[in-house]
Order: structure tokens, then C-alpha cells, then sequence
């Protein structure tokens, strides 16, 4: 049986850190989650979901509807090579365990099956990492088979389900602030990956391991180029909303060189507007500056530039958002 | 069959005419092979010392090179050294690994900035070593290199060796002079009993990746 170097490397992200674009995975821990006992009694507790990673979803977007849960509460100090494998240990830094004395445990041999939405009411305060799931799957076997594999192998048959909770957190995260909405972002992004490209998918490809990184540049990719399209439509809806100046073209937000307001728009537009729209305006050209800066292949400038610009903003406009 | 035994043995005390003779006495002889074992032994170890020095020698220059290119990289905003390591396809949990941060560090990072001069140094460091082996080894798809296992006997990528800060064994990897094995147990002296397994992963009937005793 394994155990962490540090614990630490049991979580992939604790309490507030918990984004919840992430997918709902394996080794979750979910907090105030109410539970109909048996006996019909409701009563709220933390738990884990067990669910394997390949069957907690029954199309790859819905959660199942059944969920296998184990329950969470704190433990006697745990050897985790020497027993006590009923339980999976959650030592510090989990919320509300304190340290070696007295950890959290999951416990297997205390489920509960629940549905999504009882899931879903509750709070996330923990992810377990690639590690950490793999050794919860380990405590697990070994619990009720009395069986010892090794975390290698299941990282090696799991590692495609955790790469896919990855992409799909990363592409959520991107796509919320597009303004795309959580759930439509996590169908967008799971067409992309069962895209049909000549009889395998890039969640096919995801099982290779050779292949997983050009995925990842791949999703980059049509990331960037959504970004593109939502900057152009973002420009053109502030174009229509924008009263045209004497010239009509006083600020040109879409060239990619930075021109300063006070001189490119000596007439009334600039004058005109609103101290908000003014600062919006900035801000887009600024960004269009740092992007252009960037491309030239001088960072450090555009790092400098977007720096200057904040520091600015936040002297000016201390109770405005900055970025 | 007596009479043959005994032929034999006539036959190797006297040589029958006709058969070449020594021309050196024995003695001589084993003096030459003697000396013969001696120099070729003796070559051997001093190219084995040749081969050690040599290795810490090509070890320090790759050093050098990586820390001239560290410092060419710490140019870079923090931001831009992402953009770059995430275009390269490095899963974002590996970097979190391999900068010895969590993987919300970096989601942070990424978001709005606030990286600290270590840290920034430290993606200065991956970039550069990425850059380094792959222009110097010629090593294309550099991330999918990180992620693949050195040998087919242990499931340990470059990206463990750099994460457990052994960056000197992802470059000796990358050379391809040592033989694997030297490298796995100067990551890890334990490393036949730490990654012995009984089971082997395979795709089940259902398309699904399964987990089996080898012997099954």
C-alpha cells in the first residue's frame, strides 16, 4: 500500500481554490449535503464521491442517476501502510482536519447513494489530485477485494478521464469569460472533443499518451480563435453603441497600434463621453497595445505597459475594477 | 578405450612431429598475457575515467547553457512564459508539478499574475531547458517527450525527474548516452521494487481501460 511524500499531494484545489468549472469527479468532497437515511430521516453530512471516474457519467455530460457517496469525518491518526483501509485519510491542509492528530477520513464502509441534485446542493471544499484519486481507488480495492494495485496502474487506466476533467475546466474557465455560460461551455467543449476525425476522436486520443499534448495545443488553438471571434464581435457592439465623431473615425479600436486618446481624438468625441466609456475605451486600446507588443516580440514591454496601466487605473479609479 | 586415454595423453605431453612447436617457453608466454590483461585493463579503466569526466564535464556545460538560456528567458513577463509553456501542450496539473506550486497557484498566475521573482525564474528555468533540448537534441513535440516514460521498466517521465528537482537527469536523458537504467537509479536506488507490478492495464471488452494480473 503507497502513501503520499506530502499531504499536500493529495489535492488538486481546497476550499475557496475549488473552481467550479471543474467537472464533478471522482474523490470530490462535497460539504452539507443532505441525505435520506433508510428510515426515511434526512440528515446532512460531507462526503466523497466513489463513483469511478468512467461510470459517474452516463452520456459524458450528465452526472448518473444514482451516485455512490462515502461519508467524511474526522479520524483517529491513520498508518496508511499498516491498516484501517475501510477509509480513505484527508489530512491537512483539508478544511477542518488538524494535521496528523486528528485527520478527516472517508469512510467506504459508510455510502450512500444520492442524486445529482443532492450533490449538486451542496458545497465542493475539496478536489482530490491524480495522486490523490489514485490512491483513494487503491484503499478502496483493497478494502473490498483485498487486492493491492499499485497507483501506477490506475493512473495508467484513469489518467484519460482526469486529462478530460482538465480540458474541459480549462475550456469552461475561458468560455465564462466570453460570457458563454458553464454548462453550455462544458457541452461546447465535449463536441469538440467527440469531433469525428476520421473515425477517432480527440477523446479517443486522449488515451494515448503520446498524443495527449497535442490536444491540449489543439483546444489552445480553437480557444484563441473564440477569443477572437468574441474581441471582434465585443468591437463591433461597442462600434454600434459608440456616437460617431466629427470624423467618424477619431478612435479606431480596431487597428493594433496604440493610439493615445488625448491626440487621436482632438474633436468633440473624446470630450463628449462618459468618464466610463472613456475608461473603457483606454482599457481596449491598452489591450490592443499589449497584445500588438506581444506579437513583436517584446513581452517585457507589454508586461510594463499592462503593469503601468493598472497602477494607473488604480490611483485614478480606486473603486473600479482594474482589469 | 584404455589404449585411446592413453594416446591422448602421449599426445598432449609430446606433441607429435610435424605439429608446430612452441617457439617461446610457457613461461614467456604467460607473461605476455599477463602484461596483455594489465594494459587492456588498465585502458579500460582510464576510459572509464575518460567517460566519467567527460560526463561531468558535458553535464557542467549543459548547465551552463541552460542557466545562459535561464537568464536569456527571465526576460520574459511571467504571463508570456505561461502563454508559451501552455502552447508547447504541457498539461497545466504537470506544470503545477514541476514548479512545486498547486495547481490554483498557476490558475492564478495565469488570471492575474502575481508571480514572485522565484517563481518566475523557476518558468524562466522549464522554458529554457524545453528550449535547450530541443534545439540541441533535436527533440521535437517537447511536451510529449516530457510525458513519456524512459524506459519501458518504469513508469517515470521527464517531467517526474524535473518535478523531484533532478533537471541533470532530464538532460542526461535527453543526451541518450547513459543507458536508462543508470538513470532510474540515480532518480531512484529502489526504483525495481517501487514500480513492481503483478497487473498490466488494457482496454476491455466495453472500450473501457481495465486493470488485470499479467499472468490473466
Amino acid at each position: 500500500m503507497e502513501k503520499p511524500r506530502d499531504p499536500e499531494d493529495l489535492y488538486h484545489a481546497l476550499g475557496n481554490d475549488v473552481n467550479p468549472a471543474r467537472p464533478i469527479l471522482t474523490g470530490d468532497v462535497i460539504e452539507a449535503v443532505e441525505i435520506t437515511n433508510a428510515d426515511g430521516a434526512t440528515i446532512t453530512r460531507t462526503v466523497m464521491v466513489l463513483d469511478h471516474p468512467c461510470s459517474l457519467r452516463t452520456n459524458g455530460v450528465d452526472l448518473a442517476d444514482r451516485l455512490l457517496v462515502a461519508e467524511v469525518h474526522d479520524s483517529s491518526p491513520i498508518s496508511w501502510r499498516e491498516g484501517e483501509f475501510n477509509r480513505m485519510p484527508l489530512p491537512a491542509p483539508m478544511p477542518s482536519a488538524e494535521g496528523k492528530s486528528r485527520p478527516l477520513a472517508a469512510y467506504f464502509d459508510t455510502s450512500y447513494h444520492i442524486s445529482p441534485a443532492q450533490l449538486l446542493a451542496g458545497k465542493r471544499i475539496a478536489c482530490l489530485s491524480v495522486l490523490g484519486i489514485d490512491l483513494m481507488l487503491q484503499r478502496r480495492v483493497k478494502h473490498f477485494s483485498r487486492v493491492t494495485v499499485p497507483t501506477d496502474n490506475f493512473d495508467k487506466a484513469n489518467i484519460h478521464v482526469y486529462e478530460e476533467a482538465d480540458l474541459v475546466k480549462g475550456w469552461c474557465m475561458e468560455r465564462e469569460d466570453h460570457g458563454v455560460k458553464a454548462e453550455d461551455a462544458f457541452s461546447e467543449c465535449l463536441k469538440w472533443l467527440r469531433e469525428d476525425l476520421g473515425g477517432r476522436t480527440r477523446q479517443d486520443k486522449l488515451k494515448d499518451a503520446g498524443l495527449r499534448s497535442t490536444v491540449r495545443q489543439q483546444m489552445g488553438q480553437r480557444l484563441r480563435e473564440l477569443r477572437a471571434v468574441r474581441r471582434s464581435t465585443s468591437r463591433a457592439e461597442a462600434d454600434a453603441a459608440r456616437c460617431p465623431g466629427p470624423q467618424g473615425t477619431a478612435i479606431t479600436p480596431h487597428t493594433s497600434t496604440y493610439i493615445p486618446p488625448a491626440q487621436s481624438d482632438r474633436g468633440a468625441t473624446w470630450q463628449t463621453k462618459t468618464p466610463s466609456s472613456r475608461r473603457a475605451i483606454l482599457f481596449e486600446k491598452i489591450a490592443d497595445a499589449t497584445e500588438a507588443l506581444s506579437k513583436h516580440n517584446a513581452p517585457a514591454q507589454a508586461s510594463a505597459l499592462k503593469d503601468l496601466a493598472e497602477a494607473y487605473a488604480s490611483l485614478s479609479f480606486p473603486n473600479q475594477p482594474h482589469s | 578405450m584404455t589404449s585411446d586415454r592413453s594416446g591422448a595423453t602421449q599426445t598432449t605431453s609430446n606433441p607429435p612431429d610435424g605439429l608446430a612447436q612452441p617457439t617461446e617457453p610457457t613461461v614467456t608466454l604467460t607473461n605476455h598475457l599477463d602484461n596483455l590483461i594489465d594494459s587492456t585493463g588498465s585502458l579500460r579503466s582510464m576510459g572509464k575515467q575518460m567517460s566519467e569526466s567527460a560526463g561531468a564535464r558535458q553535464q557542467k556545460a549543459l548547465f551552463i547553457a541552460w542557466q545562459r538560456r535561464t537568464n536569456g528567458r527571465g526576460k520574459q513577463a511571467p504571463k508570456a512564459l505561461l502563454e508559451e509553456i501552455g502552447n508547447l501542450g504541457f498539461a497545466w496539473r504537470d506544470v503545477a508539478r514541476m514548479m512545486r506550486v498547486s495547481v490554483p497557484a498557476v490558475q492564478k498566475w495565469r488570471r492575474s499574475g502575481g508571480v514572485t521573482g522565484e517563481n518566475r525564474r523557476r518558468l524562466a528555468s522549464l522554458l529554457a531547458l524545453c528550449d535547450e533540448i530541443a534545439e540541441r537534441y533535436m527533440i521535437q513535440e517537447i511536451a510529449s517527450w516530457f510525458e513519456m516514460p524512459i524506459s519501458d521498466q518504469a513508469p517515470v517521465t521527464p517531467i517526474d525527474l524535473y518535478a523531484e528537482g533532478h533537471a541533470d537527469l532530464v538532460l542526461e536523458h535527453a543526451v541518450g548516452i547513459d543507458d536508462t537504467e543508470q538513470i532510474l537509479t540515480a532518480y531512484d536506488t529502489g526504483w525495481r521494487e517501487r514500480f513492481r507490478s503483478g497487473f498490466e492495464v488494457y482496454q476491455d471488452h466495453d472500450g473501457q481501460m481495465s486493470i488485470r494480473p499479467k499472468d490473466a
